[in-house]
């Protein structure tokens, strides 16, 4: 082997790399689809994951929380529950991910709209 | 006809031969990842002396026949799409490789990037077939495995292209 081989197999290799970085931080189609937050075991809101907004969910009883749309990640900001899990949970972004307040009853959840086309596919 | 004629026309029915073979011992054992679609590409072997040895035209005439007689014996007609996707853009890159050869790149960087382009042609294909974009997310691994085939392929032609050498050229 030369060493411009070298060289070739090393530029294929980083182009791999990068691409693989690239895909992981595009969400797909696939990825997801739509959040879906909960209150009080309802439906509050359905929100495609493509959106860029903030929602504020409140109650009578004062409990508030924050839930921020962005990049195709739903992550909960701000919330006045004592035990601030879920403002430490990880954003949510994949079909099945969520994102739960079980003080202040709030529920967000990902779910995929449309049916993930690779599956189904066979020789 | 002259000499070499007859001599280019023999080596070129041997090749494709030799490809044909290749692509069922390939097709007797599982490659050991669980990744599918993965092939070590022994055919590739061929086009690949078939480029070095005749040229281009040569070698995209042996793809097209060893593809069609193993489609039709073996594989079906389904994989015939898929299997010229990728020959055809795997001799392409091949071809572009072997031209900088001066520039110091060999054998192995051609059959990497022929192994590369192959996958992607593959995938071209499957997209085209599908009609969806999903397949693209396979890209980083289908790269990775033809750099990966490819140097395996490109070593090995790489001592079988100047042994064929000296009984196509004994006069260089």
């Amino acid at each position: 082997m030369k060493k411009k081989d070298f060289v070739v197999i090393l530029i294929f290799l980083a182009v791999a790399v990068i691409l693989w970085i690239l895909m992981n931080k595009i969400p797909g189609d696939t990825a997801g689809g739509e959040v879906v937050i909960y209150k009080n075991r309802e439906e509050f809101a359905v929100i495609p994951l493509t959106d860029e907004r903030t929602i504020v969910v409140e109650d009578k009883g004062g409990n508030r929380n924050v839930i921020r749309i962005e990049d195709g990640k739903v992550r909960m900001i701000e919330a006045n529950c004592p035990d601030q899990v879920c403002v430490n949970t990880r954003p949510a972004q994949a079909d099945g991910q969520s994102i739960i307040c079980l003080p202040n009853r709030v529920a967000v959840e990902v779910r995929s709209t449309g049916k993930n086309e690779i599956d189904g596919v066979s020789e | 006809m002259n000499h070499q004629d007859i001599k280019r026309m023999t080596l070129s029915a041997i090749l494709t031969a030799g490809a044909i073979t290749l692509h069922f011992v390939e097709g007797l054992f599982a490659m050991p990842v669980a990744i599918p679609g993965i092939k070590i590409g022994l055919p590739n072997i061929v086009s690949l002396v078939a480029l070095y040895l005749f040229g281009p035209l040569e070698a995209l005439a042996i793809l097209i026949l060893r593809v069609f007689m193993t489609s039709f014996l073996y594989s079906g007609f389904s994989s015939l799409i898929f299997s010229l996707a990728g020959g055809i853009l795997s001799i392409a890159a091949m071809y572009a490789v072997r031209k900088l050869s001066e520039k110091g790149f060999g054998i192995v960087s051609a059959s990497v990037a022929g192994g590369v382009f192959h996958n992607i042609g593959q995938i071209l294909a499957a997209a085209a077939v599908l009609r969806t974009s999903s397949v693209f997310y396979y890209l980083p691994v289908l790269i990775v495995s033809g750099v990966v085939t490819g140097a395996i392929t490109g070593i090995v032609s790489g001592s079988i292209i100047p042994r064929l050498n000296r009984i196509y050229n004994p006069d260089k």
